[in-house]
């Protein structure tokens, strides 16, 4: 039994030096191991609080019109003939008579949260063709509920000093009186 | 987009597994195969191999070595891959890399090697004067017993980790097979065979490279060839051969016959963009043609010298074909969308983190350490190794 | 005159009931933005996604605001969501036309005339928020989880850039951000969701055609929607447990 061991003392040594790691290993991964790590499952927990920590770009509908709340209104009729017009028809209901009421402020404007947190930052008039085009123009594929017109063939404004989509449809109130 | 073929998601246009990662599969293969070559004589008592068990082993270490160098080459942030020591996701097969290969290197390789090679050390050791003593004497852990009952301690410790070496072998390369074979979102990967063919393709590959490795140092030494011991590997690479094709042809015809959804995209895939790499040179020149000559010196009598011709090229085809095998798979697998209506190409660079010129370097590098390892080590004997003292 | 009573009457009484910050609360209840109060407990939540296909019309304005909101990188292959367009030939379903230009950053050009007899619609796509997700399953590290909330998100200190999770998704909506070379894809924008705001893509859509949903709250829509149309998600043989779920999707959808 004694002799056995007498010549297996070399294992040992080998045994030591696997256990001086193993012991290593074991202190490194008590140190390495971040202290929030598996309390809401397999991952660092403050992971968490980082994403929601993230700045945001859009401020959304909703604060755009804490300040805004007209912004869906009828516009000024610009004339007598256009005042009696709209006086004639049934009173005007945003949400039923603008088409462009549920769409979302920063559809068309860039990202408002700066100019939500310091209202000295303006808001950039966006109108053009191109924009008003980008959701507007004839494209297969679209459905038929979505208005959709091809630009050339679309009637244009019988002013010829007046061009582009905004010289007939306000981004705001786009029907003409003439729907 | 140059080289886009159809539809591919528009996150697809890169591939995310390069080369390298080709090499990693190659390389663990090449060491578990030459392990269950080692494992011939020391387990099956396959004695005609002896000549190559000791070189077996050393090859294994050589490239077991070397094989994290492609993954950290590959990794996004090679700093913190001690997290999968820390807090490996049980879930994840990746995640078993660092624990099996730790096992492997530390509790398998080092160990085998260490217990079969310890006489050697230590005569070395009382040999050697200076900065030699050094260092054999740290090998040694500083314990001269050569006494008999020492050694059969060693032998029967060495059997025993060699046992326990060959589902180590199988594990280490087999989890690689299972990290593609698990991935359902893949059509090319996702395959219970995958695991399988990954082993025996590796056993193929390592016996074939010890193989090699053996006939061109008997070239160098300018020592004659064990024919026996190179008949008797070239039969079980044969063997192990047979099992890899008829696995690997098992899972193209199991493809063609069920034809399904995937089966339309891949088949075009394999007919045009991986045809050259997949049927001419894994298939055609890697497979079937190794097989057919090994075939040939089992059942025909060559002379000598023909045989060892045909060995040798038989192991070069082979390892161009197991190598074709894992760029297949690798590179195959991210060559379709997974929209299954298009297809992308691989853009490999030189002189970039993950491009040929690394590659390179890491396949010639396992050749160094060998070279280091053989005089460190030298599998010869101590005979041979006082004869070359000698003279 | 009995009405004016009333109404104060029924002012006061509300004023009397509902104390501070219960005020405070049906302020923002009354606003459409529930969630601001302070107090958000993540486990309150299960967030998903309903996609109207019938609904969407390519506008690109999803893909626009995520890359600002989320200062996703502008060049190719890194996109959190994108919209695709199919164009179908009814003689040959097997091989549905796809593309994507840009991800539909730009929309989309014209390619076919009213009458060509395709069939052609858009489809909006981001990381499906799977309850059972294959990318998580794979990471080696824990650097991508799935939150008490139900949204998938990187770690982005931890997480190795091994690209496991990229290749186990099945949708592809993963990319590696080549700044960080860390994994990288849609968090839902959990920093909005988490503070009552939507999505920057639900924010945005013209038609309302996507929409933040909860599932764990009995008065989100998303219950009804579900009761009232035929929804689909993608790739269901895969049993992802993907919580964006599609109206209108054709079976070609890849």
């Amino acid at each position: 039994m004694g002799d056995r061991f007498r010549h297996a003392r070399h294992v040992l040594r080998v045994g030591a030096v696997l256990g001086v790691g193993l012991v290593a290993f074991l202190i490194a991964r008590w140190a390495l191991i971040p202290s929030d790590f598996g309390v809401y499952g397999f991952y660092r927990a403050g992971a968490l609080n980082e994403s929601r920590a993230l700045p945001i770009a859009y401020a959304g509908r909703t604060a755009c019109l804490e300040c805004h709340d007209g912004a869906y209104d009828p516009p000024e009729p610009e004339d007598e003939t256009k005042a009696r017009k709209l006086a004639v028809k049934t009173p005007l209901d945003p949400a039923k008579d603008n088409k462009h009421f549920r769409l979302p402020c920063e559809a068309c404007h860039e990202p408002l949260q700066k100019h939500v947190d310091d209202s000295d930052k303006p808001v950039l008039k966006v109108a053009s063709d191109g924009l008003c085009l980008g959701c507007h123009r004839t494209l297969v594929g679209r459905p038929k509920s979505q208005p959709q017109v091809v630009p050339a063939d679309h009637k244009k404004s019988d002013d010829r000093t007046k061009a582009g989509c905004v010289s007939c449809h306000k981004p705001h109130w786009p029907k003409t009186e003439d729907e | 987009m140059g080289g886009v073929e159809g539809f591919i998601y528009p996150n697809e246009v890169e591939l995310q597994w390069s080369i390298l990662i080709v090499l990693y599969p190659f390389i663990t293969g090449l060491v578990a195969g030459a392990f269950i070559l080692a494992s011939l004589e020391r387990v099956f008592n396959v004695a005609a191999v002896r000549p190559t068990y000791r070189l077996a082993l050393l090859t294994a270490l050589a490239f077991l070595l070397v094989a994290p160098l492609p993954l950290q080459m590959h990794l996004g942030h090679p700093e913190r891959s001690f997290e999968m020591y820390i807090t490996p996701h049980r879930e994840s097969a990746m995640a078993m890399f660092g624990f099996v290969y730790l096992w492997y290197l530390m509790g398998v390789l080092l160990l085998e090697i260490w217990f079969d090679y310890r006489k050697d050390l230590v005569l070395t050791w009382r040999a050697s004067t200076g900065l030699k003593r050094m260092l054999y004497g740290a090998l040694t852990l500083w314990s001269d017993d050569v006494s008999p009952q020492a050694l059969r301690i060693d032998d029967k410790i060495g059997r025993f980790i060699t046992i326990v070496g060959i589902p180590s072998a199988f594990l280490l390369h087999g989890y690689v097979g299972f990290i593609f074979g698990s991935v359902k979102a893949n059509p090319w990967w996702s395959s219970p065979l995958m695991p399988v063919v990954f082993i025996f393709s590796a056993v193929v590959s390592g016996v074939a490279a010890v193989m090699l490795i053996y006939m061109v140092l008997c070239l160098l030494r300018r020592v004659p060839i064990d024919m026996l011991c190179l008949d008797t590997i070239a039969k079980y690479l044969f063997f192990a051969f047979l099992i890899d094709f008829s696995l690997e042809a098992l899972d193209l015809i199991h493809r063609i016959y069920e034809a399904g959804e995937s089966f339309g995209a891949l088949d075009f895939m394999v007919r045009t963009r991986l045809f050259v790499s997949h049927i001419v040179v894994q298939i055609c020149i890697g497979t079937l043609l190794p097989i057919l000559m090994l075939a040939a010196t089992q059942v025909m009598q060559f002379s000598e010298i023909t045989r060892r011709r045909v060995y040798g090229t038989a192991g070069l085809l082979t390892l161009v074909g197991i190598f074709a095998m894992r760029w297949n798979v690798v590179i195959g697998g991210q060559l379709f969308s997974k929209s299954l209506l298009g297809y992308t190409t691989y853009k490999m660079g030189f002189a970039t983190r993950e491009g040929l010129l690394p590659a390179l370097i890491i396949m010639v590098l396992p050749f160094v350490i060998l070279a280091v390892l053989l005089r460190v080590l030298p599998p010869w004997g101590e005979e041979a190794h006082l004869a070359r003292h000698k003279a | 005159m009995d009405q004016d009573r009333r109404g104060f009457l029924q002012d006061a009484g509300k004023f009397i009931l509902l104390t501070g910050a219960a005020t405070l609360a049906w302020d923002y209840v009354v606003a459409g933005a529930p969630e601001q109060a302070p107090n958000y407990i993540a486990t309150d939540h299960w967030w998903g996604m309903i996609i109207d296909i019938d609904k969407c019309i390519g506008s690109g304005n999803c893909v626009r605001a995520c890359k600002a909101e989320n200062d996703v990188p502008l060049e190719d292959g890194c996109f959190r969501t994108w919209v695709e367009r199919y164009r179908v030939d009814p003689y040959d379903l097997d091989h549905p036309h796809v593309d994507s230009p840009d991800g539909g950053y730009d929309g989309f050009p014209e390619i076919d005339k009213p009458g060509d007899g395709m069939k052609v619609f858009f489809v909006p796509k981001l990381c499906n928020q799977c309850a059972d997700s294959p990318c998580t399953q794979v990471c080696p590290v824990g650097a991508t989880f799935v939150s008490p909330d139900g949204v998938i998100l990187v770690d982005k200190s931890r997480c190795l850039g091994c690209r496991y999770c990229v290749q186990a998704c099945p949708y592809g909506c993963r990319y590696i951000d080549p700044r960080t070379h860390t994994a990288d894809k849609c968090t839902l924008c959990y920093h909005r969701i988490t503070k009552g705001l939507t999505t920057a893509c639900c924010e945005t859509c013209p038609t309302g055609a996507r929409q933040l949903v909860d599932l764990k709250n009995p008065k989100d829509p998303v219950h009804a929607f579900i009761r009232d149309h035929k929804i689909h998600v993608l790739k269901p043989n895969l049993a992802t447990g993907s919580k964006v779920y599609y109206n209108g999707l054709d079976g070609v959808v890849r």
